[in-house]
């Protein structure tokens, strides 16, 4: 998809963006967040928002599947395409739909469903710390974002793989202005951020604590998973199978985009 | 005993922890001192770190220096990977709690060192200094220092004991569930 287009109405009419995904032939969970918190975030700041749905039937399938295009209408989009009529035949036991986020209370539902989703496919253990994993990424963002639009959220195990994906995406201030606010980390670049925040003790806030996302790190690499992390023009990636970790700049986007993809232990019943 | 139940299967928020501290706080301050307070995590399957440190890391700690009730407090219902949350808490913010099950008795948080020795104390059953100084291979000093950190964590009970040689001395125990009592029920 197009990074969104910027234009101008008519004199006295709001900023027009359009997201483009004509083009999209594969969509991810992260896809999915990053764009409702995005296109959330212009619509409250003002802007006159619209989505284009994908050329490709399947792709477009998906996005209506995973209440993208609800989630985009209820924020405020508008959609251009054919909305495909589907029947919404149960996928619970594969598919956590795209899912706005307002608090600790919302955190606590869709944690409780990401475990349920999970132990469909795998043991208890493995399910409880894939649900603890996105916990720390929904608990941070609710948290610390400071998005006026919540956070967007979405989870997906792969059958044949056994592999899950978790993504969040709030539209907020990002991990700079996050750890800006403590002394210790001022002056750094989006991609020093996101490294900082990477290690332990590493916090914005005045309290001992910071050691949210090294612990789901640690847990993600565990499962010989990867971790993605962007916030503004900051880029990291940690993979369990590489020798370092990524950090550079990327594509600005708003707030804290988070992804995690692990590879869950089969269980008997799966 | 007073109880303490936490809902599940999940716990994963600091606001959640939050509220929890709150609400123990309040039975804290109702429950004796010589009254075990248990706080349940039989329905928990994972608690994030966030919701860990704020409900139990900043309890024990502000029990620890007398913010709150002085009822021991056990924790019980923990499985491995839980038990493994609170431990990593509890080391970071310095402190300990006591995990009991099926009548054995563990140490969550502190050193190596404090761990063995409230197991070498849970073993005896009642112990004064001098005894489990004996059988660690250390000081008396050593050890007072050791028990008095238990104590004041909330991690071993003392009685005070004045022999007939004079002096002062403490008879310790570890902490256990009395009679059912009040709950957050």
């Amino acid at each position: 998809m197009h990074a969104p287009a910027l234009g101008h109405g008519p004199p006295g009419q709001d900023l027009q963006v359009v997201f483009d995904a004509s083009d999209m032939t594969f969509a991810s969970p992260l896809d999915l967040v990053g764009t409702a918190a995005w296109a959330a975030r212009l619509h409250h700041d003002g802007a006159a928002v619209e989505f284009t749905l994908p050329g490709d039937d399947d792709v477009r399938r998906y996005l209506v599947r995973m209440d993208l295009v609800a989630q985009l209408s209820q924020a405020g989009a508008a959609v251009r395409g054919q909305v495909p009529s589907i029947r919404r035949a149960d996928r619970a036991d594969v598919l956590l739909e795209v899912r706005r986020i307002c608090g600790a209370p919302d955190v606590e539902i869709f944690c409780d469903a990401a475990y349920d989703l999970a132990r469909q496919h795998t043991s208890d253990r493995s399910a409880a710390a894939g649900a603890k994993m996105l916990g720390e990424l929904l608990d941070n963002a609710v948290t610390h974002a400071g998005s006026p639009v919540g956070v967007y959220a979405a989870a997906q195990v792969h059958q044949r793989s056994g592999n899950l994906e978790l993504a969040v995406a709030d539209a907020g201030i990002g991990v700079r202005a996050h750890l800006a606010r403590n002394p210790d980390f001022r002056n750094l670049t989006a991609a020093q951020a996101l490294r900082a925040a990477l290690q332990p003790g590493v916090t914005g806030t005045s309290e001992k604590r910071g050691n949210g996302l090294p612990d789901l790190l640690s847990t993600a690499c565990g499962f010989g998973g990867q971790l993605l992390l962007r916030s503004d023009d900051g880029y990291a990636q940690v993979t369990a199978d590489s020798p370092g970790r990524q950090f550079s700049a990327a594509a600005q986007v708003p707030g804290t985009w988070a992804w995690v993809h692990v590879r869950l232990p089969r269980s008997h019943h799966a | 005993m007073a109880s303490f139940d936490i809902t599940g299967p999940l716990a994963s928020t600091r606001e959640r922890g939050l509220q929890y501290r709150q609400q123990l706080e309040q039975l804290l301050a109702a429950v004796p001192a010589d009254e075990a307070v248990v706080i349940s995590f039989d329905a928990v399957k994972a608690m994030t770190g966030s919701f860990t440190d704020e409900f139990l890391g900043k309890l024990l700690v502000a029990r620890a220096v007398g913010l709150t009730g002085r009822a021991p407090i056990l924790l019980t219902g923990l499985t491995d990977e839980t038990a493994e949350e609170v431990d990593l808490c509890l080391e970071r913010r310095k402190t300990v709690a006591v995990w009991t099950e099926n009548g054995t008795a563990r140490l969550l948080g502190g050193d190596g060192t404090l761990k063995q020795t409230f197991a070498a104390g849970a073993q005896r059953g009642a112990f004064r200094a001098t005894d489990l100084a004996a059988d660690l291979g250390t000081t008396q000093q050593n050890m007072n220092n050791r028990l008095k950190r238990l104590h004041e964590a909330g991690a071993l009970i003392r009685d005070r004991q004045d022999p007939a040689s004079g002096g002062r001395e403490f008879l310790y125990r570890t902490p256990t569930p009395l009679a059912p009592g009040k709950s957050n029920h």
